[in-house]
């Protein structure tokens, strides 16, 4: 575990790392090695109290709470997102993300997107999303039928 | 930091030129014969005309200036400095709907896509019919000034060699769609394809303020003020005489920002974007019963389709093919869109070891978004802590013709190929395969909250009008409250346009500049 960021808690810290780890995994199989855990989470979270507007940083902390406080009314276990299994996790976060109440369903999309700019950031992903030069020679040959 | 040696349009400016609000350790107290608020295409297009008009001109801008050696392809990095509230500002009402807006030199010009429409015909026949403002501009009037700026800002269609995959599919296939898919018209010269304008461009190809006007203005003797937020118009006598603001950081000695006053002798020009202007409006103590209402945006809803074959969005133009065929009949445009992985991650389905292998199958997926022309009107409003707030709700029939299509972009997909479409609407499949489980998306609930809508077109709340009665800004293009206070941004207009809004605001903005500048002076109140 890295170090704990200077902007939250450690209980938020440990809180955070349990949901984020459950919408950001590594995903070996997929050639991603390193979930978002295992980046440095602390100094992003970090960052992220610098540039963003307090309001929607506290926002984003809330939605962490919350969120580690709901495995009870998701799947009806007692403990927080930290305490449980990661197969749980995995139900906690999957019922709140489907969930029919707009906002609860929208405290996961925010911190999925809010996230993503740092997880899809990292090395692994951007080599696998960027990998191979385009063959330019066909991409000119086809498009020159629409040319204008 | 690049190690190129090419020489960009924002280096080797003259020294003086740019005054960074990061950096100054002393008040400033400066005058001038204009003040331009804000650097975006509203701003940058005003600010230029003055220039050429033999006026000094001040620019202030809020943001920084991300040169373009900065620029960096990672999102996160990008979004913080170049974005409003690094891209996480959003419209609240019925649902929660992200709004985009670049807070930099250069405004949003440095973040968009470069899209080029003129203002279409029926939109200005409604303005002058139903808007009373046919007397403040013509077809005829606006004319040479789109021309003007199409041929300074190297305004064409997208070459083949910028076109990519995601673009090609598009344009090759529309007709299997039924309608008539083109490449689009951007600002642009020298584009190569790097598929990152959301973040800036790399290659200062795309032809953003920060690149043209603004440098070339600076380079003819105005000077830009950045990170320099304008909290107010000062107005004297009933007229704008300049602006009181602050440097957007701390002076580290003694922990607070650093006044900044600039006069401006001939007057101010307002082009903070239609977010901002309504509010600093406000705290001029501008009064006017349509002031913050009525604001008016272009919702747009995108499907990531994918592929067998690579479809490699990371090479060809970010937005290079579209189709406005829908735009009279439906209320809506087709477009296509790169995105980085960092921002499409949010229109992947899932969370987990899904969403993470599904984020690697990136590369074989094309994006396609629909803009709508919304009806439906919100109110801009002071919030905390000297942010705006947006209060908006799409109306039913908005969601329908963004559920259309939504449908129509799905078909399309499959005809072109795609073996799979994530249609990204609550209570539908993740994943549709076929064409047939496109009329799930036709019958999916006309309810916003079930849809992700983002907006970055935005309109009205300082709308123009004949009367103060009607409206805040008159056809002279100065406020009816303050004179000499002139708002060109798209605040001013009546109604949204159902096309891209940049070249309607920058050729509206140099109109209004070239008539004021061609005004006797009328001498500010000592
Ligand atoms: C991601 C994205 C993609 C887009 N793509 C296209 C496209 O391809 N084609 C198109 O036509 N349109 C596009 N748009 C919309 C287009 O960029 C905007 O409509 C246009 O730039 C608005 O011009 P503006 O001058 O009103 O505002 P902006 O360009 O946003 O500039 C306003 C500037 O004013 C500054 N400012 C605000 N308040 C203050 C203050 N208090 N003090 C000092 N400065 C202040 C801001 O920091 C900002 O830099 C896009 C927008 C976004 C965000
Ligand atoms: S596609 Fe790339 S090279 Fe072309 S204008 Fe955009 S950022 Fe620049």
């Amino acid at each position: 575990m890295t170090a704990s960021p200077k902007a939250i808690t450690s209980i938020e810290y440990t809180w955070a790392r349990a949901t984020l780890g459950t919408i950001y995994p590594a995903c070996p199989e997929a050639g991603v090695t390193q979930g978002i855990t295992d980046m440095d989470l602390a100094a992003h979270i970090d960052d992220m109290d610098d540039v963003l507007p307090c309001l929607t940083f506290f926002g984003l902390r809330m939605f962490l709470l919350i969120i580690a406080l709901s495995p009870l009314f998701a799947i009806g276990k007692f403990g927080t997102m930290a305490g449980l299994e990661q197969k749980d996790r995995d139900a906690v976060i999957g019922r709140l993300g489907h969930s029919n109440i707009y906002l609860v369903r929208q405290m996961v999309m925010a911190l999925k997107a809010t996230f993503a700019m740092f997880f899809a950031g990292g090395e692994e992903l951007q080599a696998i999303c960027r990998s191979q030069e385009p063959n330019r020679a066909k991409l000119v040959s086809l498009g020159r039928k629409n040319a204008a | 930091m690049s190690s190129d040696d090419r020489v960009f349009p924002d280096e080797q400016l003259p020294e003086g030129s740019v005054v960074d609000g990061e950096t100054v350790t002393r008040a400033i107290n400066e005058t001038f014969d204009f003040v331009v608020v804000g650097s975006g295409a509203a701003g940058g297009t005003a600010a230029w005309t003055l220039v050429q008009a033999g006026y000094t001109v001040a620019i202030i801008e809020e943001g920084p200036w991300v040169k373009t050696r900065e620029v960096d392809k990672r999102v996160f990095p990008s979004f913080k400095r170049a974005f409003r509230e690094a891209g996480t500002q959003v419209l609240m009402g019925n649902s929660i709907i992200p709004l985009l807006q670049g807070r930099c030199v250069g405004g949003s010009t440095l973040v968009n896509s470069a899209i080029v429409w003129r203002t279409p015909d029926d939109v200005l026949d409604d303005w002058k019919k139903n808007w009373g403002i046919g007397g403040a501009f013509s077809e005829a009037d606006l004319e040479p000034h789109f021309a003007a700026i199409e041929e300074e800002l190297k305004v064409h269609a997208v070459l083949d060699e910028a076109l990519g995959e995601n673009n090609r599919l598009f344009v090759d296939n529309s007709f299997k769609g039924g309608f008539v898919g083109t490449r689009m018209k951007r600002y642009e010269h020298g584009c190569k394809g790097a598929g990152q304008c959301l973040t800036g461009c790399p290659n200062a190809a795309k032809q953003g303020m920060n690149v043209s006007y603004i440098p070339w203005s600076l380079r003819q003797g105005a000077r830009i003020f950045t990170s320099v937020r304008v909290d107010r118009i000062d107005v004297k006598n009933g007229r704008a005489v300049g602006i009181t603001g602050s440097t957007t950081a701390t002076n580290p000695k003694h922990g607070k920002k650093i006044p900044v006053v600039v006069h401006a002798r001939r007057g101010v020009f307002l082009a903070a974007s239609a977010i901002q202007t309504p509010n600093i409006l406000r705290r001029s103590g501008v009064k006017n019963d349509h002031l913050g209402e009525h604001f008016m945006a272009h919702p747009g809803l995108g499907l990531p389709g994918v592929f067998n074959q690579k479809v490699d969005m990371h090479f060809g133009a970010t937005q290079g093919a579209e189709t406005i065929d829908f735009r009279k009949s439906e209320r809506f445009k087709l477009e296509t869109i790169s995105m980085q992985p960092e921002l499409a991650a949010v229109r992947i389905p899932g969370v987990g070891r899904e969403l993470v292998q599904r984020l690697t199958t990136l590369p074989h997926a094309a994006i396609w978004v629909a803009q709508i022309r919304a009806e439906a009107q919100g109110r801009i409003r002071p919030g905390f802590g000297g942010r705006d707030m947006v209060n908006y709700s799409m109306t039913k029939e908005d969601v329908g013709r963004g559920r259309k299509a939504a449908a129509l972009i799905a078909r399309l997909f499959f005809e072109s190929g795609a073996k799979e479409v994530w249609p990204g609407i609550h209570g539908l499949p993740e994943i549709i395969r076929s064409m047939d489980e496109v009329k799930l998306i036709e019958n999916a609930p006309l309810d916003s909250k079930y849809y992700s809508f983002i907006a970055s077109h935005l309109f009205g709340a300082a709308r123009m009008a004949p009367t103060e009665r009607e409206g805040v800004v008159g056809l002279d293009f100065s406020t009816h409250a303050a004179k000499g206070l002139y708002v060109v941004d798209s605040s001013i207009f009546p109604t949204n346009l159902g096309v891209n809004p940049q070249h309607s605001i920058m050729a509206l903005a140099r109109f209004a500049a070239t008539r004021v500048a061609a005004k006797p002076l009328e001498v500010a109140a000592a």
